[in-house]
Order: C-alpha cells, then sequence, then structure tokens
C-alpha cells in the first residue's frame, strides 16, 4: 500500500519587504508531507519554521512556489474559500494558546463547531467529547484566567480537535508549559496522531517535544539542513512515517544528515 | 447565509463581552452620541410641536381673505365697504340666507411671560360671535362668552398657563383701558390656543380703529369653491384681495419659524455628530487593536473576514442605537410636552405649542444614531476584516 501524499511543497519562496530590502526567508523549499505523520520542524529563531506553518495553514501567502494539499492548489483561492478550507481540515495551535478571554472552555472549544451545520445539541456533544478527550470536562465552565497554562494548552488542543480536522498544525505548543505539562500535551498529541490518525505538524524548540515526532527536519536560514526520522521507545514508526522525502535542488545549502535517532 | 449570520452573531457577542476592559471608552462613546441625538431631538419636538399646533389650527372648509400682498393679518386692512361687497361674493356658505363670514381685527397687545416675567406681544383677536361660530374645533372651558359692547375677554388655555394676568375673572390692562377676563376657550392645540378675543366692535372702538378690519374668514360651500371667490375678487377692480385655504394660510405662517427650527437643528446635530463620529472611529479602531490577536485566531480557525467585519460593524452600530435611545429618552423626559411659546409666523405675536417627540422625530434620531454608528465603525471594521492574519499574529519571522 503506498503512502499518501498530504501536502506537496514544491520550489517554495518566501519574502517580505523590510524598508527597500527585500528579505528572504526561504527559497525554492521542496517537501512532502505524508498522510498520518508527525513532522517536528525545528531550526533557530528566524529560521523560516513559523512562516512555513503559516504557508501550510493557509494563513499566510507564498511569494512564488505551490504548496498542494492532495494535489490541489489552495493558496490561489478567495480568502474565504481559504477561511472555509482552514476550517474543514485544519486545526491549530498555538504557544500562546490564543483562547477567547471572554468565553469558558466549552466556549472556546464550540467555536469551530459554530462554521459546521450542526444544532446546538450536536454542537454541545462533540464539545464535551473532545474535552474528555483532553481531560478537562471538569473546567467546561472555568475562563482562560481561571486555569493553568497547561489546562489551557488542552483546551486549546480540544478547539483544535473537535471539528475532526485532517490536521494539526502546532507553534510551539510546549513553548509557555513546564515539563509536566508539556508532557501531558504531547502525549495528548501522540494519541492523536497513532489513535485517531491526525496528521500533525509541529514547530518546535523543545527536544522533549520534537521526540515525540515521527520525523523531524530541521531549518536554517531557510533550508532544510537536516532530516530524521524519530524513533521514540514508546513512539510507533510505520513503514510510511519512512518516507518523508525532501528535494532540495536548486538551494545553496546541503542536506546534513539522515538518521534514525533513538532515545 | 444562515452559517454567515451565525458567525456575525458569536463574534458580536464575543466582542460585547469585552465591554468591561473597555468600560469607561465605550461610556464615554455611547454619552457623546446620547447627547448629540438629545440635541436634535430638542430642536425636532420643537419644529414638530409648533408645526402640529400651526397645522392643526387650519381647515380646508375655512377661507382667510386679506388684503392684496399683506401677508399675514397683521398687515392686512379691509373697509367696511369692502368687506360688504365681499359678503356676496359667490362660494361663501350660507345659513338661513346669510352668508357664513367673520370680520376680524388682530391687535398686538402687551403681556408677561409668567416664567422670567418678559414682556411679550399677545394677539387680540376681535371678533363676533358668527366668528366663533366658524371654530369648529373651539370649546368654552370655564366661564362663559364675552357680552358685545362689554371691555370682556376670554383667553385660550395655553396662554393662561404661559402668561401672566388672565386668570378667570381678573382684570387686566390692554391698550388704555381695563378688560375683564369672562372665559377661557379651548382650541384643541391650535394657535386661537395662545390668543384673547373681544367682541369687535369693541375692540374697533377701545384702539381706535373706526370699522376698519384686518381678515375675514368664510366658510366654503366646499372645498373647492375657493376658486368662485378668486374669481369674485379678480372681477372686480374695487377689491385688492387675495383668498386661501384656512389651511393653506398657516402653513404659510409657520413655514418661517418651523423651517429656522429645523435648518438650525440638524447642522448642529450633524456638526456635533462629526465630533462624536470621530471619537466613535478612534474606540473603534482602539477595540480592533486590542482584539487583533483573537481576529486572527478566529480567522485561522476558519471564521471568514467579513463576518467579521459584520460583527465589528453590529458592534458600533449597537453602541450608537443605545447612545441614541438613551439620548431620546434624556429629551423626552426633559422637554417632551413642555409648553413653551415663541414669535410665530409673520405676526409677530407669541404661539404656544407643546415640544411634540413624535414617531417621526424619534425616527430621525434614531437614523441619526445609525449614521453615526455605521461611519463610525466602517474603516475600523475593513481594517478588522483585511488585517493580514500573520500580521495580527505578528508572527511573520
Amino acid at each position: 500500500m503506498g503512502v499518501d501524499k498530504l501536502f506537496e511543497i514544491k520550489s517554495l519562496s518566501k519574502s517580505f519587504i523590510k524598508g527597500k530590502t527585500e528579505v528572504s526567508i526561504f527559497s525554492n523549499l521542496n517537501m512532502d508531507i505524508n498522510q498520518g505523520d508527525f513532522l517536528a520542524i525545528m531550526g533557530p529563531s528566524g529560521s523560516g519554521k513559523t512562516t512555513l506553518l503559516n504557508l501550510i495553514g493557509g494563513i499566510d501567502k507564498p511569494t512564488q512556489g505551490t504548496v498542494l494539499y492532495r494535489g490541489r492548489q489552495y493558496h490561489d483561492t478567495t480568502e474565504a474559500e481559504l477561511s472555509a478550507w482552514r476550517a474543514q481540515h485544519v486545526g491549530f495551535v498555538f504557544q500562546s494558546f490564543n483562547l477567547m478571554p471572554m468565553l469558558s472552555a466549552a466556549g472556546n472549544v464550540e467555536l469551530p463547531l459554530l462554521l459546521r451545520q450542526l444544532t446546538r445539541s450536536q454542537r454541545r456533544e462533540k464539545v464535551m467529547a473532545a474535552l474528555e478527550l483532553v481531560g478537562l470536562v471538569d473546567r467546561k465552565g472555568h475562563k482562560p484566567n481561571e486555569m493553568s497554562g497547561g489546562q489551557n494548552q488542552r483546551v486549546a488542543v480540544a478547539r483544535a480537535i473537535v471539528g475532526d480536522p485532517d490536521i494539526l498544525l502546532c507553534d510551539e505548543p510546549t513553548g509557555n508549559l513546564d515539563r509536566e505539562t508539556a508532557t501531558q500535551v504531547l502525549d495528548i498529541l501522540r494519541l492523536l496522531n497513532q489513535e485517531f490518525k491526525k496528521t500533525i505538524i509541529m514547530v518546535t524548540h523543545d527536544p522533549l517535544a520534537a521526540q515525540y515526532a515521527k520525523h523531524r527536519v530541521e531549518l536554517d536560514k531557510g533550508m532544510i539542513v537536516n532530516k530524521e526520522v524519530v524513533v521514540a521507545k514508546d513512539a510507533v514508526v510505520t513503514q510510511e512515517a519512512t518516507a518523508i522525502k525532501e528535494d532540495t535542488a536548486g538551494m545553496s545549502g546541503e542536506l546534513v544528515a539522515e538518521k534514525g535517532v533513538v532515545t | 447565509m444562515s452559517m454567515f449570520i451565525r458567525q456575525i452573531g458569536a463574534i458580536t457577542l464575543m466582542n460585547l463581552k469585552t465591554i468591561p476592559s473597555r468600560f469607561w471608552e465605550t461610556l464615554v462613546i455611547l454619552i457623546s452620541i446620547a447627547v448629540v441625538i438629545a440635541v436634535l431631538q430638542v430642536f425636532l419636538a420643537m419644529n414638530s410641536g409648533f408645526s402640529a399646533t400651526v397645522e392643526s389650527s387650519g381647515s380646508e372648509d375655512l377661507a382667510i381673505i386679506l388684503r392684496n400682498g399683506s401677508q399675514s393679518e397683521l398687515n392686512s386692512s379691509f373697509t367696511p365697504e369692502v368687506v360688504n361687497i365681499l359678503r356676496n361674493a359667490p362660494g361663501i356658505a350660507r345659513m338661513e340666507g346669510l352668508p357664513e363670514i367673520s370680520a376680524e381685527l388682530y391687535v398686538i397687545v402687551n403681556g408677561t411671560k409668567r416664567a422670567g416675567g418678559d414682556k411679550v406681544n399677545l394677539p387680540l383677536r376681535g371678533i363676533d360671535l358668527e366668528g366663533v361660530a366658524l371654530r369648529d374645533n373651539l370649546a368654552l372651558l370655564e366661564g362663559r362668552m364675552f357680552t358685545p359692547g362689554k371691555n370682556e375677554i376670554v383667553v385660550g388655555q395655553a396662554a393662561v398657563k404661559q402668561f401672566s394676568g388672565l386668570d378667570l375673572n381678573s382684570e387686566i390692562k390692554l391698550g388704555r383701558n381695563l378688560w375683564k377676563v369672562v372665559g377661557i376657550f379651548g382650541g384643541k392645540g391650535s394657535v386661537f390656543d395662545s390668543e384673547l378675543w373681544a367682541d369687535a366692535k369693541t375692540v374697533q372702538s377701545q384702539f381706535n380703529r373706526a370699522g376698519s378690519v384686518q381678515l375675514l374668514r368664510v366658510r366654503l360651500e366646499n372645498p373647492g369653491a375657493i376658486s368662485s371667490i378668486q374669481t369674485f375678487i379678480a372681477e372686480d377692480d374695487r377689491l385688492n384681495a387675495e383668498v386661501f385655504t384656512e389651511a393653506e394660510y398657516f402653513k404659510q405662517q409657520a413655514s418661517g419659524t418651523a423651517d429656522f427650527l429645523f435648518y438650525l437643528g440638524w447642522p448642529l446635530a450633524i456638526i456635533m455628530a462629526l465630533g462624536t463620529l470621530a471619537g466613535s472611529l478612534n474606540a473603534m479602531y482602539s477595540a480592533v487593536s486590542q482584539r487583533a490577536g483573537d481576529i486572527a485566531t478566529l480567522r485561522a480557525i476558519g471564521f471568514n473576514g467579513w463576518a467579521i467585519f459584520g460583527a465589528t460593524m453590529l458592534e458600533s452600530v449597537l453602541y450608537a442605537i443605545v447612545g441614541g435611545l438613551a439620548g431620546i429618552v434624556i429629551a423626552y423626559y426633559m422637554v417632551d410636552g413642555i409648553v413653551a411659546s415663541t414669535l410665530g409666523g409673520r405676526n409677530f405675536t407669541q404661539i404656544v405649542f407643546d415640544f411634540t417627540l413624535s414617531p417621526t422625530v424619534i425616527l430621525n434620531g434614531v437614523g441619526l444614531a445609525i449614521a453615526i454608528g455605521v461611519l463610525g465603525g466602517l474603516l475600523p471594521a475593513l481594517r478588522a476584516a483585511r488585517l493580514p492574519i500573520t500580521k495580527a499574529f505578528n508572527l511573520n519571522l
């Protein structure tokens, strides 16, 4: 059985104008991401990893090149169509949680469901299921300022998955958490990947977080400088997971290494 | 569509829940909108009350005959000979063979306002009992009608409330003589409520008018009969007169003052509204800026940018409506039903009227409030809808 390519990143370039100078974040980036993967994108600040995540998530547009989702270009559609695509296929988890401070945990989790044709009771049922998955049913009425950072991030994860998207895009999901709560959040992400078959793309600095991924790529100065297949001791590495492919033709840097990391 | 509306509703609710964190800023906007709308309401209530008073005085069944070009009865004058010719004009209704016609004088006398004691001009109308009978909506409320030949007056109920010395059975000096108030009449909110009436011949005698009158009021055979009178006047060289229906006459009389109130009120309100608009714009920009992260998150989740635009507009309009309604309530409690008097029409005498917050006046207030809300919310809402998500997150790099 072949591996389904979820995203094909082809000759992707992103730059912006600062003053009179064009600053390149990356250029001619090529990469495939397979369905069911748990990919960690690592690299120093300014290496372009969040920009890459934003491009994959359709909240930013490339300067050149394409990103295909299941073989279809989606960046050249209207804002409304992109919004609808995100609502259908993508869940976001942010470093600062980005919960609505005026809403309860349940209210925050319900937000993506307001974009679906669901009745109030159907929405309530899904919200409770998502909160149960992250272990926060008893906190459903609490507002973000009444919960810990770890609990807020779990609410954010519940919000990301409540609409049953294919993809979870996580930007430094453990960046504001201590070890213990980071582990709780990462355990949930692993569960979502392994049991619920969600494709997870995670930007992180955190080595602990990176160990939860099946694969990781390292960006530096806009180039993929490393890619690794991660073999965590309690992770399941499938045959498909090794199919990560990069094509750095035309890049000024070199692919540094391809190796398994055993923890 | 229902999904789009649901998005707008959800975002609007979230926005409104942030009011406690922007309480004072929001309150200032609400108060400034309330003040603008209250000022507009006061002027329009004056305009509405004044126009209603004057326009309700006129009937389509009656005609007013004035000297040509006099514009108001104060400037008009007819000799007894002219009056006798006009009595035979066709188109005038007759009762028992006699024309239903009232030859009236209009004399300005001095009066004093109860509030403040200011000296004002009051209208004293010399009229006979046939003239009284021509006022269909007139009722004697207290006392009795004046007796022809005596220095007796009956006073309109609004004049009694507004001016001193006109209470029943009191005596008041008008011109060089004392007059006794023998009755109080109600004219159902018409200009006659502001007048003092006495026997026409007595007024002629006491004010040295020697048989002349200023106005003829006649009942028409039918509303179209006015053209017969116009033709009659045009064909007789001795008659230098013009004729209007009573309704048309009062409308002309009121137009100057009513227009003045209308065209003073609106520009004043619009100038004030421009100031409020600047404040409203600033508050909404600040709100959008404060919520940039939330807006970016919602759009990342999949909320439509135009739903965010709609919600921001709705929020701005809701503030404006709340402020506007507060202004209307303030104006209502301040002025609705208050009796005031002003120089009315072209006779330079006081007309007493009620401030009236009519449905039209209120709708004008709500309309201006909504306009402030729409204009104040438009640019901030566009900014909210178009702000690049990554810029809002400040996550470009």
